[in-house]
């Protein structure tokens, strides 16, 4: 009967743990490089985040593929010559945050997330603060950071290496809802 | 003015027309924007539950077929999501995951639970096949 009890105590903390998960298959990035020389930005409206407010951890993923660029030659360039996207087709980031969040409650908590980033098959692990607004049960997030390419073996080469900023700058947001 | 110096300045003018239209072609390519499926043809027709089954079995041989490819997807519109600045509809592929369009202009009328065409550049899998620049033909 014991045993019983203690299944059942575990079946219920794994929905109670599953109904947890806010998640969202449309969250946005965009990276921006400013130079003298040239400005560049690209933007992914296909950002995969997954959040688990219980366990505190955040998980998210990127198709590099989804970044779009006006130029369509800067694309190209980027995802042949930089990133290397068909051979390294996601950056995935796995981390997890510092201070609780009451998903249940409205309010606006500024955290600190710490995880691994990987791109371009590289892993490092980062720090980066960010914003999570719980609305009426939806995780509102944002955070911004800068990434070094070379951190990540993208090489760029020395031709143009002054038309691209040595930090790039990543703005992230979404919106998880209950799944 | 000498024949040998007439040719010479010829020369030099075709020269000079040379460079100067492939300087003009070359800062044409580089500023040449990104276009949208709107304007490119169609390489492929495909049912949104075929295409999310053949991701789901083997995505390396999806990607051969659909990756960068533009495909024109009919489906059933699962959900339209605008949120953080979004413009994206979800197809419906009678699986887990969904046909994710990323739309280049969000279409006016009321899509929502209608089936669809979308046309766009297959951009890969993660939960969901995922397709950018997305149009409604």
């Amino acid at each position: 009967m014991r045993k019983i009890a203690l299944l059942f105590i575990l079946v219920c903390s794994y929905i109670a743990g599953f109904n947890q998960h806010y998640i969202t298959r449309n969250g946005v990035a965009r990276f921006y490089s400013k130079t003298d020389l040239e400005d560049i930005a690209a933007e992914n409206k296909q950002l995969l985040a997954i959040i688990d407010p219980s366990g505190r951890s955040i998980a998210a993923s990127i198709l590099m593929k989804g970044f779009l660029f006006n130029k369509a030659l800067m694309q190209e360039h980027f995802n042949e010559n930089y990133v290397e996207s068909d051979k390294y087709p996601k950056a995935v980031f796995e981390g997890v945050y510092t201070d609780p969040v009451d998903a249940g409650k409205n309010g606006t908590y500024k955290l600190s997330v710490n995880g691994k980033l990987t791109i371009h098959g590289v892993t490092r692990e980062i720090s980066l603060p960010a914003i999570l607004e719980v609305i009426d049960g939806v995780l509102k997030g944002k955070a911004e950071f800068q990434i070094t390419p070379e951190d990540y073996k993208i090489n760029i080469p020395s031709l143009v290496r002054d038309k691209i900023s040595k930090k790039v700058d990543v703005f992230i947001s979404f919106e998880c809802k209950k799944q | 003015m000498k024949p040998i110096q007439k040719k010479r300045m010829i020369l030099a003018f075709v020269l000079v027309v040379i460079l100067g239209v492939g300087i003009e072609y070359s800062f044409y390519l580089y500023n040449k924007p990104r276009i949208t499926a709107l304007v490119s043809s169609t390489e492929l027709r495909i049912d949104a539950a075929v295409l999310f089954r053949d991701y789901k079995q083997d995505e390396l041989l999806a990607n051969h077929k659909y990756l960068n490819k533009i495909i024109e997807v009919k489906g059933i519109v699962q959900e339209i999501d605008s949120s953080s600045g979004n413009m994206s509809v979800l197809l419906l592929t009678g699986s887990e995951g969904a046909i994710n369009c990323s739309m280049a202009v969000m279409p006016k009328a009321d899509i929502h639970k209608k089936e669809i065409l979308v046309k766009g550049k297959c951009a890969g899998f993660m939960m969901d096949v995922m397709m950018v620049d997305c149009v409604i033909p």
